[in-house]
């Protein structure tokens, strides 16, 4: 029976963000037979069968090394070859014709003429291990020995819509749960008053909220958002979560509903009403629950500096990072950070290549240092980049187009190798070719340092086990720590 | 290089016997091969490592002989043959192996050695059972209980002869005998009236209602309101919406470009309809899948089936998606997903890969179904300017007097803007010329000037005939080394016709080798340059020939054999062949004033009547129907399902579970998807039925007989009731597919009144409540919720909705609110990626899916929505006014307030406690705008109270 039960208890932690069991086990006359009753004949049956065969959530397959993920999304995609993958060939044959035949399906403009463009940065060395960072992120270079930069990134997808809902969720074209709703369903949220994966300033084109929605796994395991297209207001809050009566209003009201419900409960028997009731009171301890984690104005000034919060350029990711640091102390388990997609510079490189690192080197940077100083970073695993990065081939005269062929991403903290470089393209940064990492493999990688095996974290549905990582994947057992 | 996989290759390799191999040979294996294959290829291909990546191991000379998905690794001898060989060298992006990390060409050429010298290779272990796939038995699957014909059933003994009312109660009656189980007592009237208001009409019955029928809750009582609730336009807003769920209705694109699909609401409007009207279950079906081609009497019936026909469009796209053949194929692959659990309940899209690996359909028979949709057309153009973002095809209903020619015109133009909008873009970016003056010629075109010239040519602007400033020549000499080629680009993958411009005069070349380079490899034809072209008395087309988007396109002019006559270079035109006709209709009246100024239009002019266009026709008289490809063909099978991986070519055929009257094939010039809805809905296709039956009977009994309703495959959860299943699939077959029949059948049934709650015995027996011994309980749709508190409030519209999403406007990337909208929700805008909060709290259906049931879950944003949303507050506000006309005495104002919210009046406790409340929430004070408020406060806690959301 032992079986049973615990399935049952994943069936309530999953409707109810999966610590509500303890509500159950509080109940005194919470009989294992009513547990039985109510596991069988219980909430419409028939719409879970689906969860019945795939129960897979709220175990380790392994010892973890991350609790939760911070994902700084560099929406539109920066460039490799001007930020972290340094490429002196690139720069010495700077106008000559591509040696070789580019990628298949870019635009015309930029294939017909195939010419190379040095990066307008220079490169420079950083700390003990001599990681190679361009001047676009001078704050974050301070944090080398830290990073764990993956220089043979490759995606699908040679346009945004494809290639951010594979970053997202593991698919190009196909509607699948996210990273986030994987991991929610996985491991839960730490605190059984917050959501497990929220999502800061999501964008809303490129897919939106798919990019963070759960398609057929439970809807608890949805993203609860705050803020939008990379912009978070000062005044941004979950949605529903401010009350606008009076505390005493809603309490006295909250009583008579519960009291009401429970009758209806004690008349029916019917077990997904003991579950409304459970997430009222869940729900009237988030509005007390979220609200201090959500204001940033209680951070010393400091800290808030540090973040670059007060500064015209940096204060709106600066508070992103912010917020997403608090969540994180709070026990949300995976956190996703947008910037707006600004980081496509078909055109207009120079510029806006400088604008937008400006806008986050500093904040992520704070980020880095607070999380270190607190002592969070040696089990949250940070992620930077984009949907993919750029050619080293010029579009225009001051331009890249996409490039999922070859690109970076840097991991840090939660289970990886600080001062690493992994993975090379070729001369120019344009073909990832040694130790690739195509980002099913970083999906991979990033359950597995979380504790879970991508094989084993599956779902049913329609017939079919799904998982985040399709038929593909393997984890990258070069960059950990 | 391309290669072109065999499927049937490799097949009789059981008798193969291992050669003997030299000394040296095995030597060089040992030392040299055998090592690379260990370290670099065994983690994925072979047995002691239990993966068979791609079907394929490499650790005996068995296994690669057989090879996997794509045949055989190794071709002995023949290393330009061998996959092996092909994806070490990492030439082609599609296949590299490893795939992490290249080789060293050391290691390379040891593997280019050892397979030119024959690949000789001493393991020779067998390959073991049940590695060699399986061909699929259709026979023995003909015979599971999904697939096999449908006979109708005699109805089974009963004890209880008086309890069945209906002869479906008499299977679930003797199910319940057989377990010896008695079945719940009726609900009450009460209890009756709500459940059967809700599931045929998706609101709550009035105050008026209610007495009245528990006044007379007669069965004759109950038939005449069933009766008139199927009568009722809401019957159809109710039940239309559930197969809008199937259907995965959207008012926009979703996908990477959330585009508002602005004549989606005639579909949504349509399928209302139908379930009004009771339309025929296999007609609704063929009108989805083939509407747009099947004949009508009059313009209203073409009007209804193009509309329907809407159904094949309505799905998901990666608009921006640069690979438009791969495009093509995810749209189809959308379409025959959707069709196979829409429709038969199997998840047909399993074998885009390979065959399915529990379900009787292969990867042939997907893409014999891939061949008609791919025959469809419904992507196309463009939708804002830019060459990658993808539009669909729209087209013109007919009014009594047929098409309004008027805006017919008007489409066939915005068709052209996007085409030429697509080609003009495309060919400035690859490098190409435009027409020459006004000239409005199509497609990309090269002047000689962009040709790569070998030996020496001259220039001349002799001739006055010829393209762009100048043209060129060889001046006789040097023939046979002088050439020029010409490196071209197309904007899509397909078939292009080839043309070649130059002067004609009798001096010319008779016999000028042009060398076409194409998908298909080099062709050679010959052109007579004395001869005046045919096209605008400038281009001779030379042929038609298939290019692939970013693949081999060259066009080369040789000059071998061509003694005694000039050759001369002018310029090379590739045009998509769907554009010879209107560039011909164009060229008749260039330069006229009857020439569309579109062909004048700079890039950006064109992007701007593009999108006023698009805005001009957004309300106009459209249907988002497909329609025939020109020249319908089959499509290569894909290995794994990856584009770029051709497989043999599947003739356009029909799944072969179901062998019906309908085998008689395609024609070639149509693209089968008549005969395709004609398979689907054949008297032999008894799947049809019996899904579309569990449907109905899960809608109104809270599961399926088959619980899992969109999987009739073997992973699904088979039918509790078997005999059930097939008397109604029989009996909805006999009745020509009436959904109001079978509905009043089953509501009218003893089983359908069963009250929810269940004696001990019976829960404790069949506490899943497999054997439908009671009735299972069910919370509100999203719908229903909105719906009713509109409806308790007073203020739901109840004229049907129309183009509610073309006040949205181009996407619908942003949040919708329905706060200010009174209409039922089934006429409000469905944005995928983006619906409306209330729809997706509570369990609506996800657009991006085929959903035959909905989910129900509870989780706390549920309970934030009850306590704190605004539009819920208000609502129960106005709620609150209304009770106060009920009377003036508080208790009337409770009692009325539970009456009608809840259906009942409160017994005493209740009514003290409620009257406790408003005393505390109104102060104490007898000011009727205090109690007013008051008494919202209690209608709001009725509303969010888990009595007024689950249905007994």
């Amino acid at each position: 029976m032992g079986t049973l039960l615990t399935y049952f208890l994943r069936r309530v932690n999953f409707f109810i963000w999966n610590r509500m069991s303890n509500v159950f086990t509080q109940k005194e006359n919470w009989s294992r037979r009513d547990v039985l009753k109510s596991a069988a004949c219980g909430f419409g049956s028939l719409a879970f069968s689906g969860m019945a065969q795939a129960a897979t959530g709220n175990a380790f397959h392994h010892t973890p090394r991350a609790k939760r993920v911070i994902f700084l999304f560099m929406h539109g995609g920066p460039s490799q070859v001007d930020t972290f993958d340094y490429k002196p060939e690139l720069q010495r044959r700077d106008g000559q014709k591509l040696p070789f035949a580019p990628a298949k399906n870019l635009d015309p403009s930029a294939t017909s003429q195939a010419k190379l463009m040095q990066s307008p940065w220079s490169f420079n060395q950083y700390g003990g291990s001599g990681l190679w960072v361009s001047d676009l992120f001078p704050e974050v270079a301070k944090h080398a020995d830290d990073l764990c930069v993956v220089r043979s990134m490759q995606s699908t997808g040679q346009s945004h819509g494809q290639a951010v809902c594979m970053l997202h969720t593991g698919t190009d074209n196909f509607v699948r749960p996210s990273v986030g709703s994987w991991v929610s369903y996985g491991l839960g949220s730490e605190n059984q008053d917050l959501p497990g994966f929220i999502s800061i300033s999501p964008s809303a084109s490129h897919g939106g909220p798919r990019n963070y929605g759960t398609a057929f796994l439970p809807a608890a395991h949805q993203a609860t958002t705050i803020g939008q297209n990379g912009k978070l207001d000062a005044k941004a809050n979950f949605r529903y979560l401010a009350s606008t009566a009076p505390a005493s209003l809603q309490q006295r009201k909250l009583e008579f509903l519960q009291m009401m419900n429970r009758e209806h409960l004690g008349r029916t028997g019917h077990a997904p009403v003991e579950g409304m009731i459970a997430s009222m009171e869940l729900a009237y301890r988030m509005q007390s629950a979220a609200p201090p984690v959500i204001g940033i104005e209680d951070e010393p000034e400091h800290i808030r500096a540090l973040y670059g919060i007060g500064t015209e350029a940096t204060d709106n990711f600066g508070r992103q990072c912010l917020l997403a640091r608090r969540f994180a102390e709070a026990g949300v388990r995976y956190l996703q950070v947008s910037t707006p997609n600004v980081w496509d510079q078909h055109g207009g490189l120079k510029k806006n290549h400088e604008k937008n690192a400006l806008a986050v080197d500093k904040p992520i940077a704070g980020l880095l240092t607070d999380l270190k100083q607190r002592g969070l970073l040696e089990d949250t695993l940070v992620v930077w980049g984009g949907e993919f990065g750029r050619t080293p081939i010029a579009q225009g005269t001051d331009g890249r187009d996409h490039n999922p062929q070859g690109f970076t991403m840097w991991l840090a903290g939660g289970g990886v190798k600080g001062g690493l470089a992994y993975g090379e393209t070729d001369e120019f940064g344009y073909f990832a070719v040694k130790d690739k990492v195509h980002m099913h493999d970083l999906h991979a990688t990033m359950l597995h340092l979380l504790g879970l095996d991508h094989m084993k974290l599956t779902y049913r549905y329609a017939g079919r086990d799904f998982r985040l990582t399709d038929v593909y994947g393997e984890v990258v057992k070069g960059i950990m720590a | 290089m391309s290669f072109r996989f065999s499927i049937a290759a490799g097949a009789a390799f059981n008798l193969a016997i291992t050669p003997l191999i030299a000394t040296e040979d095995l030597a060089f294996f040992e030392n040299q091969v055998r090592p690379i294959l260990v370290k670099h290829c065994h983690e994925c291909h072979s047995e002691e490592s239990d993966k068979r990546k791609g079907g394929l191991w490499l650790d005996r000379r068995s296994a690669w002989e057989l090879g996997g998905d794509g045949g055989p690794a190794i071709i002995p001898g023949d290393p330009e043959k061998s996959l092996l060989i092909h994806s070490v060298r990492y030439g082609d992006p599609d296949l590299q192996m490893p795939p992490k990390s290249k080789l060293s060409s050391e290691e390379i050429g040891v593997l280019e050695k050892w397979v030119a010298i024959g690949a000789p290779d001493p393991r020779d272990a067998a390959m073991g059972t049940g590695v060699r796939k399986e061909p699929i038995n259709y026979e023995a699957a003909r015979k599971e209980w999904a697939f096999r014909p449908v006979s109708k059933p005699s109805l089974p003994e009963v004890k209880d002869t008086s309890w069945p009312k209906k002869a479906t109660d008499r299977f679930v009656l003797a199910g319940l005998e057989s377990e010896k189980l008695a079945p719940a007592a009726e609900a009450n009237p009460a209890s009756l009236l709500r459940r059967v208001h809700y599931d045929l009409s998706g609101l709550p019955p009035t105050v008026a209602e209610m007495d009245a029928f528990e006044a007379d809750p007669s069965p004759e009582a109950f038939e005449r309101i069933v009766n008139e609730l199927l009568d009722r336009p809401s019957f159809g807003e109710k039940w239309g919406r559930h197969w809008l769920d199937v259907a995965r209705y959207a008012d926009s694109n979703g996908g990477d470009r959330n585009y508002t699909f602005y004549q989606a609401w005639r579909y949504r409007n349509y399928v209302i309809d139908a379930f009004n009207r009771d339309k025929p279950y296999y007609e609704f079906i063929r009108e989805q899948v083939a509407g747009d081609l099947m004949k009508a009497e009059n313009h209203e019936q073409r009007r209804e089936r193009l509309i329907a026909s809407t159904f094949l469009s309505l799905g998901p796209k990666m608009l921006t998606e640069r690979d438009k053949e791969k495009l093509w194929l995810d749209t189809v692959d959308e379409q025959i997903d959707t069709l196979g659990r829409a429709f038969l309940g199997l998840t047909m899209g399993c074998a885009r890969c390979h065959d399915h690996k529990f379900d009787p359909v292969s990867q042939e028979d997907y893409y014999a179904v891939a061949g008609i949709f791919r025959s469809t057309e419904i992507v196309t153009g463009t939708r804002n300017g830019c060459v990658n973002v993808a539009s669909w095809i729209e087209q013109p209903l007919p009014l009594a007097g047929g098409v309004d020619p008027e805006l017919k015109k008007r489409v066939d133009r915005l068709e052209l803007a996007m085409r030429l909008t697509v080609e003009k873009s495309y060919m400035k970016k690859a490098g190409g010329k435009m027409a020459l003056g006004d000239l409005p010629l199509a497609g990309v075109i090269y002047d000689e000037t962009d040709a790569e010239l070998v030996g020496e040519w001259k220039s001349s602007t002799l001739s006055p005939s010829r393209f762009g400033d100048g043209y060129i020549h060889d001046d006789q000499k040097g023939k046979g080394e002088r050439k020029a080629v010409f490196r071209g680009s197309v904007p899509e993958t397909g078939l292009y016709e080839v043309r070649v411009a130059y002067s004609a005069q009798a001096n010319r070349a008779s016999r000028v080798p042009i060398r076409i380079t194409g998908e298909a490899g080099a062709e050679v034809v010959y052109l007579d340059q004395t001869r005046t072209p045919q096209v605008a008395g400038l281009f001779q087309p030379v042929g038609q020939f298939r290019f692939e988007k970013g693949g081999n396109c060259a066009v080369t002019v040789e000059t071998g054999g061509t003694e005694g006559g000039y050759v001369i270079v002018d310029a090379v035109q590739f045009i998509a062949v769907g554009d010879i006709d209107r560039e011909k209709t164009q060229l008749a009246s260039a330069g006229g004033t009857e020439s569309d100024p579109l062909f004048r239009m700079s890039e950006g002019e064109l992007k701007k009547e593009l999108d006023r266009l698009i805005e001009e026709l957004k309300g106009e008289e459209l249907a988002m129907a497909p329609r025939d490809a020109k020249e319908p063909f089959d499509v290569n099978l894909r290995v794994r399902g990856e584009v770029a991986q051709l497989g043999p070519l599947v003739p356009r055929g029909f799944p072969k579970i179901v062998v019906s009257g309908e085998e008689s094939g395609i024609p070639d010039q149509r693209s089968g998807r008549l005969e395709l809805a004609g398979w689907l809905t054949s008297r032999d296709n008894g799947l049809l039925d019996r899904v579309v039956v569990n449907r109905i009977w899960a809608h109104l009994f809270g599961r399926g007989i088959v619980e899992t309703v969109d999987n009739f495959g073997r992973l699904g959860s088979g039918p509790t009731h078997p005999e059930l299943l097939d008397y109604l699939a029989a009996t909805f077959r006999e009745g020509g597919g009436s959904f109001k029949s079978l509905i009043r059948e089953l509501v009218l049934s003893h089983t359908y009144r069963l009250s929810a709650s269940a004696e001990e015995e019976l829960a404790e027996a069949d506490p899943a409540n497999r054997f439908f011994g009671r009735q299972n309980r069910r919370r509100l749709t999203a719908e229903e919720m909105r719906d009713s508190v509109l409806f308790l409030s007073g203020q739901l519209d109840r004229t049907p909705g129309t183009a509610t999403a073309t006040a949205i406007g181009i996407d619908l990337d942003n949040p919708l609110s329905f706060s200010k909208d009174r209409k039922r929700t089934v006429y409000l805008p469905v944005a995928r990626n983006n619906p409306s909060t209330e729809l997706t709290l509570f369990d609506g259906a996800n657009p991006d899916f085929v959903s035959g049931q909905r989910i129900e879950t509870t989780v706390p944003t549920q309970a934030l929505y009850l306590l704190n949303s605004e539009f819920l507050q208000a609502q129960a506000m106005d709620i609150g006014r209304l009770a106060a006309g009920q009377g003036g005495l508080p208790g009337t104002e409770v009692d009325w307030l539970y009456r009608t919210l809840l259906g009942r009046t409160p017994n005493p406790v209740e009514r003290e406690r409620a009257l406790g409340l408003i005393a505390d929430l109104s102060g104490g004070s007898e000011e009727p705008k205090d109690l007013e408020e008051a008494n919202g406060h209690l209608a709001h806690l009725l509303l969010a109270s888990s009595e007024f959301l689950y249905l007994e």
